[in-house]
């Protein structure tokens, strides 16, 4: 009986002192869901870098060809696309995305910044340059823009070291990044810290920056035809026809934090708004499938493009919707209050 | 119009303003707390707040936590005002709002819904004098964008219109006292809007920073070379007044955040590194400063940051993730400041440190502005 209650004593004591063993409540299990689906993201990101990089390196010095290295670009594209959808932590907090995509670039910058520096004969310091020279955008512009041709070797010769700049550039950024999302798992595990007070104000946060994306993602169609006419240039990936590809990248990565993060937490209080958010993206999914289309740069120009367009972004809507105001009041969360409808 | 003076309540005036009150009010007033007297034991928090479902509320909380009243109204409110001597607070509707109401804030009961004139909205700000005359910001509609200051007085129990006085420009939004209480140093947005709507008429921004006297006379009027919308305003002891800017897609892209007026000085730039600027998205939505310490601070909702600069120098001295955070009002030790989605914290500085706490008092939907109580 006495090591009865001893035991009983010492678990209650034990328990009082770790708070991990109250048994987890629904948030704080979506909050490590979607923060599991999203770290093996940035390894993969890390290593599509190096890996750029290093064919990059190989390329400039004969031993890749052209389309191995535009092959390369398009798997770095494509991991940190991945990573890009759920922006939380280090990204968001320090603006990072910029570091590695410039876009919207209605005034083609990446290509005036390139050429400019290009004339100026010193070392390339990409950590001192514009973000526009720094990123995957400018090594797009180097890989695939038409105005110049990469087989002749004079001309690898003049963007050769900015290329390998940008790789050694982003293998270095997407390392650091990682370590940064890695340490930002103590601000959501153990609660009040610096940064949040409880799990809610996690799930707010998480909430928030999903609902933002969604809506960047119909931003990046709407961007292109926002002047009345289509602008190709203003399609992210243009020069590399990888519009899509991106797109869907993306919304493979929204789906599965939907499934392994926010599904469970919205089950337990709305059925019906589980079945609509499942069906938005299988149709969404299903409609953005890279490889039966042609490249958007190519088919914006005609009807059955622009119709594409508009029903894709008719869908992100829907889906921007059932999470920034289903969803969220279902999880007694405001977004954005102050910041978009201030005053 | 007539000036108004503004002596500081004393004990035989608040009795005569108690007597001369009927109904709602002075059953208010039947056990009145004399001047010098707290209302509050302890500082209490006052703001608009929103729910879900998007109805709007007037709220009171002690920092611990504690409800004082929750009480639902029909607009969505913006700053809050403190009457100067008597248990009432005056919740302005933002933009195009048409409504303020004043509330008991020993129970939250509803006293008086004070409704805009013809032509005019509200822009979610005022102030009140020390003899209770209340002073807010409108929009005259017939003339969109043209600032006036309505002048209220108390007859008949009520708060009533009782004149108006330019604001010499377009939106004027938050303002507050020049030293000595000599007059009104005002944030003139600069955007003009039309009655019922939040939609700006045009792409022209013609903010101002006007200093005026109470009988509406103008003493100077200064603009930023940028052209961004001065929204919200705070003053030091010293008389220093610092602006807080909203970025507006109009103004091409340039964008100041905050702007400093030391006594005597012209209205400039404060430094703001430009790679912070970019990360908040050149919007602020309160300003505040603690005079003590002379610290200047800001919330950036669109950034989700609030930030800490020393106001002499200028040296940053806190940059922290606070989602939405956008109440900010100065206490003894330092800041409290508010959230559209998280929870509330503490700024204060311990064994040199500026620290940041969570206070724990419901989550979201916090308003613009808030004030604590004294």
């Amino acid at each position: 009986m006495r090591s009865s209650l001893l035991a009983r004593f010492s678990w209650t004591a034990l328990c009082a002192a770790l708070t991990a063993c109250a048994p987890p409540t629904p948030e704080q299990n979506a909050i490590t869901a979607i923060y599991k689906t999203m770290t093996p993201h940035y390894a993969q990101w890390r290593e599509a870098s190096a890996a750029f990089s290093v064919t990059s390196n190989n390329f400039c010095h004969d031993k890749n060809t052209l389309a191995e290295a535009r092959n390369s670009w398009q798997q770095a594209m494509l991991a940190w696309t991945g990573v890009q959808a759920f922006p939380a932590g280090p990204i968001n907090d320090k603006n990072y995305a910029t570091q590695v995509t410039y876009w919207p670039d209605p005034k083609n910058l990446v290509a005036f910044q390139i050429e400019a520096r290009l004339k100026n004969d010193t070392p390339i310091a990409l950590a001192e340059s514009s973000v526009a020279l720094r990123g995957l955008t400018a090594a797009e512009y180097i890989l695939f823009d038409q105005s110049h041709d990469l087989t002749q070797t004079a001309t690898r010769q003049r963007y050769c070291p900015l290329l390998l700049a940008i790789g050694i550039y982003q293998t270095n950024f997407s390392s650091s990044t990682e370590k940064e999302w890695l340490e930002f798992s103590k601000k959501i595990a153990k609660f009040p810290n610096d940064r949040f007070a409880n799990a809610q104000e996690v799930v707010t946060e998480f909430l928030r920056v999903q609902v933002t994306m969604l809506d960047g993602l119909g931003k990046h169609l709407q961007e292109p035809l926002k002047s009345g006419h289509a602008q190709i240039y203003q399609l992210e990936y243009w020069r590399s026809g990888q519009t899509q590809a991106g797109l869907h990248a993306a919304i493979k990565m929204d789906e599965a934090l939907w499934h392994n993060g926010w599904r469970a937490l919205a089950a337990a209080k709305d059925e019906d708004l589980v079945t609509s958010i499942d069906q938005t993206y299988t149709a969404l999914l299903g409609n953005i499938a890279p490889v039966s289309l042609q490249p958007l740069s190519v088919s914006i120009t005609t009807t059955e493009g622009l119709a594409w367009i508009r029903n894709r972004q008719s869908e992100l809507h829907m889906l921007d919707t059932l999470y920034g105001r289903a969803l969220a009041k279902t999880l007694g969360v405001q977004i954005g209050f102050n910041a978009n409808d201030g005053d | 119009m007539t000036a108004i003076s503004s002596p500081t309540i004393n004990r035989r005036r608040f009795l005569q303003l108690s007597l001369q009150l009927s109904g709602s009010i002075s059953t208010l007033l039947l056990f009145p707390a004399l001047p010098g007297c707290t209302f509050f034991k302890h500082p209490t928090l006052l703001s608009a707040r929103n729910d879900v479902d998007n109805k709007h509320w007037c709220v009171s909380y002690s920092l611990d936590g504690t409800e004082h009243f929750r009480t639902e109204v029909p607009q969505r409110c913006h700053d809050v005002l403190q009457h100067p001597s008597l248990p009432l607070a005056l919740f302005v509707a933002r933009r195009p709002g048409t409504h303020c109401y004043l509330i008991d804030t020993r129970n939250g009961n509803l006293l008086q819904t004070l409704t805009a004139r013809n032509n005019r909205h509200f822009y979610g700000h005022g102030i009140f004098d020390h003899d209770g005359t209340l002073y807010l910001t409108e929009n005259d509609t017939t003339e969109p964008g043209r600032g006036v200051l309505g002048i209220y007085h108390w007859r008949d129990n009520l708060l009533q219109f009782s004149d108006e006085i330019s604001t010499h420009g377009i939106e004027p939004h938050q303002f507050v006292w020049l030293p000595d209480n000599a007059g009104f140093a005002i944030a003139n947005g600069g955007i003009r809007t039309e009655a019922g709507s939040r939609t700006a008429l045009d792409e022209t921004i013609e903010s101002s920073l006007v200093f005026m006297k109470k009988n509406g006379e103008l003493i100077s009027k200064e603009t930023l070379s940028n052209g961004n919308s001065i929204r919200h305003i705070a003053s030091a002891a010293d008389g220093t007044i610092v602006t807080a800017q909203q970025f507006s897609a109009n103004n091409n892209g340039a964008a100041t955040l905050l702007a400093i007026k030391k006594p005597g000085g012209m209205l400039e730039p404060f430094p703001v590194d430009t790679e912070t600027e970019i990360q908040l998205q050149a919007y602020s939505a309160s300003v505040a400063i603690h005079s003590a310490n002379r610290w200047l601070a800001v919330t950036a909702p669109r950034g989700n940051r609030l930030l800490l600069w020393h106001l002499d120098s200028g040296k940053p001295l806190l940059d922290v993730a606070v989602q939405d955070c956008a109440g900010i009002t100065s206490t003894a030790d330092g800041f409290i400041v508010s959230s559209g989605e998280g929870g509330c914290r503490s700024v204060q500085q311990q064994a040199g440190l500026i620290s940041v706490t969570p206070l724990p008092l419901p989550a979201g939907g916090w308003d613009n502005h808030l004030i604590l109580t004294t």
